[in-house]
């Protein structure tokens, strides 16, 4: 464990209007990966799987584009959002709302492993400090200002992620919102913050070009042209599948197996879903 | 099972209440050792009033007369994996976390459904569809 005072502390969290007298970090991963192009993720821990696939996502792609993703460690989708940069192979920032040597949710105690080995957790509470509610408001405050962008996935109205996404705001830093269905809860949050002017998530690469980071070029793909015409219809069931396009069940098992291996797609209650943005 | 306590899950018509500590809870109740030895996991949608109401599906005589075919089948002489399939499970292995006894499943349940389609080897389609039934990362 390190400790950086507050004038050692990176630019944007510096720059903050109350940053913390000092951080605690913890982890193979260098200090300076602070200072790195960031992007913040969070939302609801219930999330849904379309929240949890497009965390996941989101941490994948920027990660791969070498954005450091930071988040909170917590269920849902501050969790995806971790595993999907550790899957791209890149950095991620789990900021606690407990003391730096405490794994907590204790669920994600292996998660925080893998971070500390490969990247950073940081606190700003000293080791021992037990985990409390009024904690995670000022946890926030940090997650959103290590970054220059705020995400904010899924959250049900008065969610903690629209906490980080206020502070962020108030920063006058970017926020995103992904956008929801209007008929879901878990969407009331996000879209509300779209009304209110966040920009809608269409795209990691919007995200990318906030940051100032190059957009990587997009993979060609060698697809069957059943994989490439389910693509086309997804999010939806096998049954809804084999319906929506004359196919016979095991054709479309097939190719969803095809393009889950590739990573194209997930499935998760039944439904597949597209792990890119169309 | 329901996908969650409140039975909200999935269902395009209801709202999922459960908070995460209750959805862990409910779906710790089967641990990850268990569910290693499924070898068929199919998630249902709840049936709307039309398809309740249509009329009774394929009947079970048919059904039978195919699952003794391919009894029969996989006794004298099971249908062998070809190189396509084999690259395949291989893939399978390295991206999803199967386990040792995970891959044995899907590898004779790919075999079962060749056997069915009465197909000369297991191809790739057949280990697609053998692993589209596998236990979801969700409940692990």
């Amino acid at each position: 464990v390190i400790v950086i005072g507050r004038d050692a502390l990176p630019p944007l969290l510096r720059a903050i209007h109350d940053p913390p007298l000092r951080i605690y970090v913890r982890g193979n991963g260098a200090p300076q990966l602070l200072a790195e192009p960031a992007a913040a993720i969070v939302g609801a821990r219930a999330c849904s799987p379309y929240g949890r696939q497009v965390a996941r996502m989101l941490g994948r792609e920027l990660a791969a584009a070498g954005v450091v993703v930071v988040s909170g460690l917590a269920r849902g989708i501050d969790g995806e959002a971790h595993r999907g940069a550790l899957e791209a192979g890149g950095h991620t920032v789990a900021v606690l709302g407990c003391g730096i040597d405490r794994d907590y949710p204790a669920v994600h105690a292996a998660l925080a492993a893998v971070i500390a080995e490969r990247s950073l957790l940081v606190s700003e509470y000293e080791p021992g400090v037990e985990p409390a509610p009024w904690r995670f408001p000022a946890r926030n405050r940090i997650i959103a200002g290590l970054c220059a962008v705020t995400i904010v996935v899924e959250a049900r109205e008065r969610s903690g992620a629209l906490i980080t996404a206020d502070f962020a705001l108030e920063e006058g830093r970017e926020v995103f919102a992904v956008p929801g269905d209007i008929t879901s809860s878990l969407s009331a949050g996000t879209n509300e913050l779209i009304r209110l002017g966040a920009t809608p998530l269409i795209a990691s690469a919007d995200v990318l070009e906030a940051l100032g980071v190059p957009v990587p070029a997009p993979a060609a793909l060698e697809l069957g042209p059943t994989a490439a015409a389910l693509l086309e219809r997804l999010p939806a069931s096998p049954d809804e599948l084999v319906a929506a396009c004359g196919l016979r069940t095991p054709e479309v098992a097939a190719a969803l197996a095809e393009l889950e291996l590739l990573r194209l797609v997930a499935q998760e209650e039944g439904i597949y879903r597209a792990l890119r943005t169309s | 099972m329901n996908l969650c306590a409140c039975g909200g899950r999935g269902d395009p018509n209801a709202q999922c209440t459960c908070s995460a500590q209750r959805l862990a809870r409910y779906r710790d109740r089967l641990s990850r050792a268990l569910l290693d030895r499924f070898d068929l996991v199919v998630a249902m949608a709840r049936p709307r009033a039309t398809e309740l109401a249509a009329g009774p599906a394929e009947p079970s005589e048919l059904v039978r007369g195919r699952v003794c075919a391919a009894r029969e089948r996989l006794g004298r002489a099971p249908p062998r994996r070809n190189e396509a399939a084999d690259a395949m499970l291989t893939r399978a292995v390295e991206r999803l976390a199967l386990s040792g006894r995970g891959r044995a499943r899907v590898a004779r349940v790919a075999q079962t459904i060749a056997a069915l389609a009465d197909a000369d080897s297991v191809g790739p389609e057949h280990v697609g569809e053998a692993l589209s039934y596998r236990v979801p990362d969700e409940l692990s």
